[in-house]
C-alpha cells in the first residue's frame, strides 16, 4: 500500500464563493499546467522542481462569460483550448514570447460545452456539449478550424470526450449512461461502437492506457469500469473495483507505471493498479488522499514525472500530490 | 441575468370527483398466471441467450419503432389499492414481470405520497427492464405508467401531459351513471388512449425535423434554456470588466439595480422560432397539421386546394415504383376524393420564386459593380436554415438572406390572395375570402409546418396561406390506406358549381398540369434549382459566352464559377454560385462570414439544412440504412431530372406573373424579411 503526499496546494481564492476549479491539463513538457474553473479564468501555471512548485504565470480572463469547464493543450504544445458554459470554445496560440493569446473562438454549440480535446496527431479537435452533440473540427494549413462533422448520437448531455492515445478514435461519455467510440471514414466521423449501458448512471469520465488497448470509465454508479480492447476496440471489460460515495469523479491513467488515479465526490483521490493477467484483470486500490475540502473535479498525471499527480477541486485549490509506493 | 419573465400559468384545475364515503368491497384482483406462461418466457430468454445477441443487435432487430415503445403498461389503482384498471401492451401481456413491477411500484407511491406537493409524482422506480411514473388524484386514486427502461425520449413535461389526459378520461368514466365506484373500469376511451400510448412515439415523426431544429430538441432534461429569444430588455449583461492582473482575483458584487419587473407574454409562435426552452411545440405542430386535419379542412372548405412538391411526389413514386405521371394522377385522385378541387405543381410555382430571387441577385451584383460591398445572397427557401439563421446569427445572416418566399410561400400567396381575386374577376364568380379556401401543401420537410405558421405567411383575413403542411411520409401513409380501401368511403359531394369549375381553367395550364399527370421539371436538383437558374441568367446576360468551372469543395459543398469569355471581359470577376448543404457546411460558411479572415467569394448561395437537400428531406419516406437511403435519394433525384423541362418562358406563366404585378401583388412574393427585420428590432 502506497500513499499520496501533498507537494503543494495552490488556492485560487480563499474567500470567493465561485472559485471551483473544474479541470486541469499538463503541457507535454510537464513544465506548464493549465487550470480553469467557475471564475471564468484560465490560469497557466509554471511547474518547478523546488518550492513554490506551482507559480501562476498567466491569467486568461477575458475570453469567456461563464464558467470554464475544460482546458486542453494540443500535443505539439502550440495551442491551448478552453471550453466554457457560455457555449463557446476559445483557442489560444503560443506567441513568440511564450505567452498564450486568444486567436480563435469556435462557436456553434447550442448549450454549455463540457469538454474539448485535440487528437493525437493534432489534426482534429473535438468538443462536446449539453446540447447532446459532439463536434469534430479540422485544422487547416492556415491554423484555422473548420467543422468536419457534427454528430448528435447521444440522447443526453455529453459529459466528457477523450482521444485514443495513438489512433484517431474518439470516446464520448454521456448522461444517457452510454459511451460511444467514433472514427473517421474519410469524409465524415461515424460511430464506431456504441456501448449502451456502460454504467448505471451518468458516465463522467474515461481514460485510455498508454498502449490504447485498455480503458477505464467512471460513472455515477461509483464503479470504476475497466474495458479491454481486442485488435479492434470492443467491449470485453471486467466489472470491478467498487468504491464508495463518489457521485462525481474523474480518472487519469498514468502512461508510465500503469496506475489509475480516480478522484470523486467523496473529496478523496484514490490510486488503483490493474493486476492480473489478460482477461482476468482486477483493480486494486493502492493509495488514497483525503485532504480536499470539496469534490475532486479533475486529476491528471504529470506527463514525465510518473509519481506526480495534479488535482483540481471544488474547494478552489490546485494540488500537486506525490505518490509514495 | 436577462431579466425575468412572468408567464401566466393557467391554474391547474383539478377535475372534480365525488369521493365516495364508503367504497364498495374492494377486491385485490388476483391474477393467476399459469406455470406455462412463465415457462414460455424462460424459453424465450433462453433462446435469446443462445443466439448470443448483444443489446445492440437486439436493438437493430427490433427496429426503432418497437424498441422505443412509448409505454408498456397503464394501471389505475384505487385508494384502497384495488386495481381499477390495468392495460398492458400486447407484447408484454402474458408477462408476469410487468404485473409484479406494478405491484412493487405501489409501495413507492405510498412513500412518495407523504412528500408530494403536487399530483404528479415523477419517476417512482426502475428495474433492469422497466421504469414507472406515478400520479395521484386528490381522492387517492393512483395512476401508474410503466415505460421501457431504454425509453429516454419522454420527459417530465410529456409525462405530466399524459397523466393529465388519463386523469380527464378517468373523471369521464366516473360520470358514467352505470359505473359503481371502486369497481374495475371499463371504458373504450380509456382503452384507446392507452393503445395510443403503447404505439410508437411520435419521436419518429419529430425525427423528421432537420438537424438544425432538432439540435435544440425539446427533450432536453433541464427545463429552461439559458436565454429565451424573447426580448427581455435591458439586453445582455455587459462583459465583466477586466480585472487587474493579480494572482488572487477578487470578486466584486455588482450594484443592485431596481428595475421594475416587466411582464412579457410568450406566444407559441415565439417558441416555434426558438425551441430553446422546453415546449412540446413540435408535438403541437404535428397534431395541428396532420392528415386528419387536412382531410377535415378540405371537406369543410368551400374550395380545397393542394400544392404538391416534386420532391414529395418523387419520393412516393420511388417507394411505390410508380412513374411520376402515374403518381401525380393517383395523388390527385386521393385528394379529389378527400374534397380538394385543384392540385397544383409546386415546381411550376417555384419558377416564380426563382425569378424573384434572381432579381434580388441582379440588384446585388449591380451594387457591387458600382463599388458597393460584396454581399452574398443566401437563399432562404429552406425553413431549417432560415430558422437557424434567425435564431443563432440574426444580425450576421439576416441582411444577406433572400427575401423571396419559398415555393410553398409563393403557392400560399397564389392560392389565398390571387385566387379569390381571380374568381371574383370572373363573371358571376362567388366571392371567396381567403378563409373559405383550405390550402394543403405536401412537402419533403416537417420544418415547412413551422414555416406555414409564421405570421408573414398569413392572408389579410388572418387565415394562413397554407393551412396544413403534410410531410411526404404522412401522405404516403394516408395513400396506402386509401388504395387498400381500408377506409370507409364517405362519398364526398364535390360542389359542382360551374363558377368554381372555372377556377381550374382560369389558372395557367402548367400549374394545374399535375392533375393530368403532365409534370414539368426545372433545371437543377430537387432543392429548388436556384444555382442553375442563376448560372443560366448570368450566361444569358453575357450572351452565352461563358466558361463554367464546377468544383466539389467538400461533400455536399459545390462551388460553381462562371467566367465570361466575351472579349475584353475575360479578366472580370466570375459569378460564383454555391450549393451549401448540411449543417457542417453551414457552420463553416457562418464561421467564414463571422471571422472575416477569408472572404466568402460566393455571390449566390443555395443553402439547405439537409445534407442531400430536399430529395432526402426530413419528411420524406425513410429508408432503413444509410446505403439504402443514398440509393433512394439518387432514385428520387433521377425521377425528377427525367421530367420534361419547363420552357424558359411559359407564356401563360409570364402572363400570370404580369397579372400579379398588375395587381400590385409583387411585394407579396417577397415578404419573408418583413417580420424578420421586426424580429431583429427586439
Amino acid at each position: 500500500m502506497g500513499s499520496l503526499e501533498e507537494v503543494t496546494v495552490a488556492r485560487i481564492a480563499e474567500v470567493e464563493d465561485c472559485s471551483k476549479q473544474w479541470c486541469l491539463a499538463w503541457h507535454h513538457s510537464g513544465g506548464i499546467l493549465a487550470s480553469c474553473g467557475d471564475d471564468k479564468v484560465v490560469r497557466v501555471w509554471k511547474c518547478t522542481a523546488e518550492s513554490p512548485f506551482l507559480e501562476c504565470r498567466t491569467k486568461l480572463d477575458s475570453s469567456h462569460t461563464r464558467a470554464i469547464r475544460s482546458v486542453c493543450f494540443s500535443h505539439d504544445g502550440k495551442f491551448l483550448a478552453s471550453a466554457s458554459f457560455d457555449s463557446t470554445i476559445v483557442i489560444y496560440e503560443k506567441g513568440e514570447d511564450g505567452e498564450f493569446e486568444e486567436t480563435n473562438k469556435l462557436e456553434g454549440h447550442e448549450s454549455e460545452v463540457k469538454g474539448c480535446a485535440f487528437s493525437p496527431s493534432d489534426e482534429f479537435f473535438a468538443t462536446c456539449s449539453r446540447d447532446k452533440s459532439v463536434w469534430f473540427w479540422q485544422l487547416d494549413e492556415e491554423d484555422d478550424f473548420a467543422v468536419s462533422s457534427i454528430l448528435q448520437p447521444h440522447t443526453g448531455d455529453v459529459k466528457f470526450i477523450t482521444w485514443h492515445p495513438t489512433e484517431d478514435l474518439l470516446l464520448s461519455c454521456s448522461y444517457d449512461f452510454s459511451i460511444r467510440l467514433y472514427k473517421f471514414d474519410g469524409e465524415d466521423w461515424v460511430t464506431h461502437q456504441h456501448i449502451g449501458d456502460a454504467h448505471d448512471g451518468t458516465v463522467w469520465s474515461a481514460a485510455f492506457d498508454a498502449t490504447g488497448r485498455r480503458m477505464v470509465t467512471v460513472g455515477e454508479d461509483r464503479v470504476v469500469q475497466l474495458w479491454t480492447c481486442t485488435a479492434t476496440p470492443e467491449e470485453g471489460g471486467v466489472r470491478n473495483g467498487k468504491w464508495q460515495k463518489a457521485a462525481r469523479c474523474t480518472v487519469a491513467w498514468n502512461s508510465v507505471n500503469g496506475l489509475i488515479a480516480v478522484g470523486g465526490g467523496d473529496e478523496s483521490v484514490r490510486v488503483f493498479r490493474v493486476e492480473g493477467t489478460e482477461g482476468e484483470e482486477t483493480i486494486q486500490e493502492i493509495a488514497q488522499y483525503t485532504g480536499h475540502e470539496g469534490d475532486v473535479n479533475c486529476v491528471s498525471w504529470h506527463p514525465k514525472d510518473s509519481t506526480l499527480l495534479a488535482t483540481a477541486s471544488d474547494d478552489g485549490s490546485i494540488r500537486l500530490l506525490r505518490l509514495q509506493l | 441575468m436577462l431579466g425575468s419573465a412572468t408567464i401566466d400559468q393557467a391554474g391547474e384545475r383539478e377535475a372534480r370527483e365525488n369521493d365516495p364515503a364508503a367504497l364498495n368491497d374492494s377486491r385485490l384482483e388476483n391474477q393467476i398466471y399459469t406455470f406455462a406462461n412463465t415457462l414460455e418466457k424462460f424459453e424465450k430468454q433462453l433462446k435469446q441467450a443462445q443466439n448470443g445477441q448483444t443489446v445492440e443487435e437486439a436493438e437493430n432487430m427490433h427496429g426503432g419503432a418497437v424498441w422505443w415503445m412509448m409505454a408498456v403498461a397503464v394501471a389505475l389503482i384505487g385508494r384502497d389499492n384495488a386495481r381499477l384498471y390495468t392495460r398492458v401492451t400486447d407484447r408484454e401481456r402474458d408477462d408476469y414481470e410487468v404485473q409484479m413491477f406494478i405491484h412493487c411500484t405501489l409501495d413507492i407511491v405510498e412513500d412518495k405520497l407523504s412528500k408530494a406537493n403536487e399530483l404528479y409524482l415523477g419517476l417512482l422506480t426502475s428495474n433492469h427492464k422497466h421504469k414507472s411514473y406515478g400520479f395521484v388524484t386528490n381522492t387517492g386514486v393512483k395512476f401508474i405508467l410503466v415505460l421501457s427502461l431504454a425509453n429516454t425520449t419522454l420527459k417530465d413535461t410529456d409525462m405530466r401531459a399524459h397523466f393529465k389526459r388519463l386523469h380527464l378520461l378517468y373523471t369521464n368514466c366516473l360520470s358514467n351513471p352505470f359505473y359503481e365506484l371502486g369497481k374495475p373500469l371499463k371504458s373504450r376511451a380509456l382503452d384507446e388512449a392507452c393503445n395510443e400510448l403503447f404505439r410508437s412515439t411520435p419521436a419518429d415523426m419529430s425525427g423528421g425535423f432537420s438537424g438544425v431544429v432538432r439540435l435544440s430538441n425539446v427533450n432536453d432534461y433541464i427545463a429552461p434554456s439559458q436565454a429565451c429569444v424573447i426580448p427581455l430588455k435591458p439586453t445582455l449583461e455587459q462583459p465583466a470588466a477586466t480585472e487587474d492582473e493579480q494572482l488572487v482575483s477578487t470578486h466584486s458584487k455588482k450594484p443592485k439595480t431596481d428595475k421594475p419587473v416587466v411582464k412579457v407574454s410568450i406566444s407559441l409562435a415565439d417558441c416555434l422560432a426558438c425551441a430553446g426552452c422546453v415546449t412540446s411545440a413540435e408535438t403541437v405542430l404535428i397534431e395541428e397539421q396532420s392528415v386528419q386535419r387536412a382531410i377535415e379542412g378540405l371537406r369543410a372548405a368551400k374550395l380545397g386546394v393542394v400544392t404538391v412538391s416534386a420532391s414529395s411526389l418523387a419520393s412516393i413514386c420511388t417507394a411505390r415504383g410508380w412513374t411520376m405521371e402515374e403518381g401525380a394522377r393517383r395523388v390527385t385522385e386521393f385528394f379529389r376524393a378527400k374534397g380538394a378541387r385543384v392540385v397544383l405543381d409546386a415546381s411550376v410555382v417555384q419558377s416564380l420564386a426563382l425569378r424573384e430571387c434572381w432579381q434580388e441577385m441582379r440588384e446585388r451584383i449591380e451594387q457591387r459593380e458600382k463599388g458597393g460591398a460584396h454581399r452574398p445572397l443566401l437563399v432562404s427557401a429552406c425553413p431549417g436554415f432560415a430558422c437557424y439563421a434567425e435564431k443563432s446569427h440574426g444580425a450576421l445572416l439576416m441582411p444577406l438572406m433572400s427575401r423571396t418566399r419559398s415555393s410553398q410561400g409563393v403557392a400560399g400567396v397564389l392560392v389565398k390572395e390571387y385566387l379569390p381575386r381571380l374568381i371574383a374577376a370572373s363573371s358571376n364568380g362567388p366571392s371567396l375570402s381567403p378563409a373559405d379556401i383550405y390550402h394543403v401543401a405536401v412537402m419533403p420537410c416537417f420544418d415547412r409546418k413551422l414555416e406555414a405558421s409564421r405570421p408573414e405567411n398569413t392572408a389579410a383575413d388572418g387565415s394562413r396561406h397554407v393551412d396544413c403542411v403534410l410531410g411526404t411520409a404522412e401522405l404516403n401513409g394516408a395513400l396506402s390506406a386509401f388504395l387498400e380501401g381500408r377506409e370507409e368511403e364517405e362519398s364526398m359531394e364535390v360542389d359542382e358549381s360551374p363558377e368554381l369549375a372555372r377556377v381550374e381553367e382560369a389558372l395557367p395550364e402548367e400549374i394545374t398540369g399535375f392533375m393530368r399527370g403532365a409534370l414539368l421539371g426545372l433545371d437543377g436538383n430537387l432543392s429548388g434549382g436556384y444555382v442553375e437558374y442563376g448560372i443560366d441568367r448570368w450566361s444569358a446576360a453575357k450572351g452565352g459566352a461563358v466558361r463554367v468551372e464546377e468544383t466539389k469543395a467538400a461533400s455536399n459543398l459545390d462551388v460553381i464559377r462562371v467566367f465570361s469569355t466575351r472579349p475584353g471581359e475575360e479578366e472580370e470577376r466570375p459569378f460564383v454560385a454555391a450549393r451549401v448543404y448540411g449543417f457542417r457546411n453551414i457552420q463553416n460558411m457562418v464561421r467564414k462570414l463571422k471571422t472575416g479572415k477569408k472572404e466568402l467569394e460566393y455571390d449566390l448561395v443555395e443553402v439547405m439544412a439537409c445534407p442531400s437537400g430536399c430529395a432526402n428531406g426530413g419528411g420524406q419516406i425513410r429508408a432503413a440504412t444509410t446505403q439504402e437511403r443514398n440509393r433512394v435519394t439518387e432514385g428520387v433525384e433521377r425521377l425528377y431530372s427525367n421530367l420534361p423541362r419547363q420552357p424558359t418562358t411559359v407564356p401563360s406563366i409570364d402572363e400570370f406573373r404580369a397579372s400579379i404585378e398588375d395587381e400590385k401583388m409583387r411585394m407579396d412574393l417577397k415578404d419573408v424579411g418583413a417580420t424578420v427585420n421586426a424580429n431583429l428590432a427586439w
